[in-house]
């Protein structure tokens, strides 16, 4: 079937994520607002203004009441869903560049950006259930981050760890209750910022993306690799598929890197690869620009893409995509 | 003896994806049996039978 195209924001896509059910997408942009389609037919439900820089990330809770948001106005938003009434602003003093609820949707992670003379932090907060509670203002704990800054953070099932991706190529692990720390995996190419975390559906792996080019499975317990899919660009996204055990990677590459060669040389696909095989099975075209962003719709159903063109394409699995078998 | 070898070809990717398969499938059996086990400990049912319960009640 052919993809929906949303055109709600004028500026590249940082991150987009449906909700618990799937009903609902919503993406972000450095254009300031953060948009929530309809996933059945792409059409626009509705915005929520009031960042003043790019928003680098959003996450939902798991009914869907809550939206949180971070961006390079160094504020981190919670958002009323359904009004699109912002409830409260955290400040910090750098850029948020990733949120996530944890399972209960009771606490909510910050991942910060190190900046002139502050260091990169996780920060656990209380979400607020009585405002006029004050305890949710500040932060459960800070973890500060060693030798390299986090670029991306994730809770493990039960929020037994949280788990971080950081710009070196390496992956850490931090007690989930009181944010101390555990243990570091040189995962990627020294060096190579990883771009993505995202976990499976009962979280209990994950997917990696960097710009070594490649997207790692690893344990969350064991932070062992389970499976590695070798790519041929530098990756900005990675993401399990249910139904198929199927990952979904985007990359491309960068931009600056485009400006002599054609898309079809950009390598701007959305790639498919079997998770158990790490064989490539096939590429989704349509894109201009390098794909920053995918989500696969949490039953399987479809998926979606967000790219530095500006565009999200939404896309519904074809029957030949459930029927699909190895043969053996 | 072309059709020989590509058959045997054939014959060793089938039995390296089966084995693949089989790993993946012992690994997710060990973890998932692990997460129940804490889950329980937690007092928690696990999130797979929350899940499907859910779906009743739709």
């Amino acid at each position: 079937m052919r993809p929906f195209i949303l055109q709600g924001h004028t500026r590249p896509l940082t991150q987009i994520k449906y909700n618990h059910d799937g009903d609902l997408l919503f993406s972000c942009a450095k254009d300031l607002i953060i948009n929530v389609w309809f996933s059945h037919n792409g059409e626009r439900l509705g915005t929520y203004g009031g960042h003043t820089g790019a928003i680098w990330t959003c996450d939902i809770n798991k009914s869907t009441t809550l939206m949180a948001s971070g961006a390079a106005d160094n504020t981190m938003r919670l958002w009323d869903v359904k009004t699109g009434k912002c409830l409260y602003v955290w400040e910090f003093p750098t850029a948020v560049k990733r949120v996530e609820f944890n399972e209960e949707g009771n606490k909510l992670l910050a991942v910060t950006e190190e900046r002139m003379g502050f260091t990169g932090t996780i920060s656990v907060f209380h979400v607020p259930t009585d405002y006029s509670d004050e305890k949710f203002k500040n932060p459960i704990y800070v973890i500060k981050t060693r030798e390299s800054k986090a670029t991306v953070a994730g809770w493990s099932y039960l929020n037994k760890f949280i788990i971080a991706g950081h710009e070196n190529g390496s992956v850490s692990q931090y007690d989930g209750a009181t944010g101390e720390y555990i243990k570091t995996v040189q995962v990627h190419t020294a060096g190579s910022l990883i771009t993505d975390l995202q976990f499976s559906r009962d979280r209990t792996y994950f997917v990696t993306s960097c710009k070594d080019s490649t997207a790692k499975a690893l344990d969350v317990n064991t932070l062992e690799i389970i499976k590695c899919f070798t790519a041929d660009a530098p990756l900005n996204t990675a993401s399990f598929t249910p139904v198929q055990d199927f990952v979904v990677l985007g990359g491309g590459q960068e931009a600056r890197d485009v400006t002599t060669t054609a898309a079809r040389q950009g390598k701007f696909e959305a790639r498919f690869y079997h998770t158990i095989f790490e064989e490539e099975l096939g590429r989704v075209k349509g894109h201009f620009g390098p794909i920053n962003t995918i989500a696969v719709h949490p039953k399987g159903t479809g998926y979606a893409s967000g790219g530095e063109d500006g565009y999200v394409r939404l896309h519904a699995f074809d029957k030949n995509y459930f029927d699909f078998k190895y043969s053996l | 003896e072309d059709i020989a070898e590509k058959s045997s070809a054939n014959r060793e990717l089938a039995a390296r994806r089966r084995r693949l398969i089989d790993d993946w499938e012992a690994y997710r059996q060990k973890v998932t049996a692990q997460v129940a086990e804490e889950r329980k400990a937690l007092g928690q049912t696990g999130v797979a039978d929350a899940a499907s319960a859910e779906e009743v009640i739709e």
